[in-house]
């Protein structure tokens, strides 16, 4: 609402309002286990807003505060076997996992554009019992919150249950995810890829070429990415991407991930042995961004006369919410 | 075609899929032969339907960028890096 154009006169009231707000809850809760789900989506919109209308270093510090109410509210274990108590709310349920996956995806892209490290990681280590913290079978090492439903049935007030990230990761069929599941995936990659870039980075300070594991793990992202560039493509058709501000971001995203590959590549300086992979890895990154050109030029033509940007937060909390907390 | 409403969820780091865009296909254009001959062996790379060069579709990003750096400071930042003169994608 405070990034809306009807709404700019109010715009700093209602953030530094906000703000206030959420730093005297902060002040007054000292237990550790209470966290509400409107606080966190509170700062996930004072992050975005920051972001957009104030220093990148006060959204980055912002985001980190995010990130830990998000840890300290267990929202990377919404659907884990003993949260599934079956008497909660499906709309809290789904409302706490679409909170996950928008700070998941925020935590991915600040790490896209400064190459800082990732706080939200997938391998989530959780004991079952601080007292069986050294029991293998109790550990878990995935993300426990299922892949947020289609927007259609969450507003209808049924949400449908999903799959969990490493398993739409993992399956090889070409599945249908909403344009928030699907950009989760899509980031995942993009995080996959970073930290592909950097032990790449190692491995050539080490052994001074490209492994055998580098092409490995280059060729499964790249497969994975295709997969799902193939998935995009088939079911929907650009207009509704344009049409749909998620499904372009999406697109734009996907498109931009095979720049990224093709860069590491070039990055790691690769020998001449490598030279037709470089080539075909830089020809596909050059339709990429010509296909990005070709979106921002859609998106430029929509009109702009009263325009303004607003997060792509589904599970934004009017401001009484926030109050109530 | 497209309406006001659509333009106003613009995702907020769309700018940043824009600047890898944009850095790509500068990065493109200021290659020499030589340079794509050590980076792919002589291999052809893509070309812009447009004509040589990716000129037309550099403009198509940073025009989108200048139209959201009202309302987007990482618009505004990704355009200023790509307007320098010394500008130089940094793949390492």
């Amino acid at each position: 609402m405070a990034l809306s154009s009807q709404f700019e006169n109010f715009r700093d009231t209602l953030y530094n309002e906000t703000r206030q707000m959420l730093e005297v809850l902060d002040l007054c809760e000292d237990d550790m286990g209470v966290v509400h789900i409107e606080q966190v989506q509170a700062w996930l919109l004072i992050t975005h807003y920051e972001f957009a209308r104030a220093n990148y270093r006060r959204a980055w510090v912002s985001a980190g505060r995010t990130f830990r109410l998000v840890q300290l509210a267990k929202l990377h274990e919404v659907d884990s076997p003993e949260n599934i108590l079956g008497n909660e709310d499906p709309i809290l349920l789904e409302e706490k996992r679409r909170t996950f996956w928008v700070a998941y995806c925020l935590d991915r892209f600040i790490c896209m554009e400064s190459r800082w490290p990732l706080t939200l990681i997938e391998e989530v280590v959780r004991a079952i019992s601080p007292i069986y913290h050294t029991d293998q079978a109790n550990v878990s090492l995935q993300i426990c919150t299922r892949l947020p439903s289609p927007e259609l049935a969450f507003q209808g007030g049924h949400p449908i249950q999903l799959c969990f990230l490493s398993e739409a990761i993992a399956s090889n069929d070409h599945a249908l995810f909403s344009p928030l599941a699907e950009c989760a995936i899509l980031v995942t990659i993009c995080g996959r890829a970073m930290s592909h870039s950097q032990v790449s980075k190692v491995e050539k300070a080490a052994y001074g070429n490209a492994s055998l594991d580098f092409w490995l793990r280059h060729e499964w992202l790249d497969g994975m990415l295709n997969k799902r560039l193939d998935a995009l493509t088939v079911t929907y058709p650009v207009v509704s991407a344009v049409a749909d501000s998620m499904l372009l971001f999406a697109f734009m995203l996907a498109q931009t991930t095979v720049v990224y590959l093709a860069n590491i590549i070039e990055g790691l300086g690769a020998g001449t042995q490598y030279q037709p992979a470089v080539a075909e890895y830089q020809k596909r990154a050059m339709r990429a961004a010509t296909e990005i050109a070709r979106l921002s030029k859609a998106h430029e033509q929509i009109g702009y006369i009263k325009v303004s940007n607003r997060i792509l937060t589904p599970t934004a909390p009017p401001l009484a919410v926030v109050q109530r907390c | 075609m497209y309406s006001v409403a659509d333009a106003e969820k613009a995702h907020i780091f769309l700018p940043l899929t824009m600047f890898f865009g944009a850095s790509c296909l500068t990065a493109q254009n200021n290659r020499t032969t030589d340079d794509i001959e050590a980076i792919t062996g002589g291999f052809r790379l893509l070309e812009s339907n447009g004509g040589p060069g990716f000129g037309g579709e550099i403009q198509s990003c940073l025009e989108a960028l200048r139209k959201m750096q009202s309302f987007n400071n990482l618009a505004k930042d990704h355009l200023g890096i790509l307007e320098r003169q010394d500008f130089m994608p940094d793949y390492r």
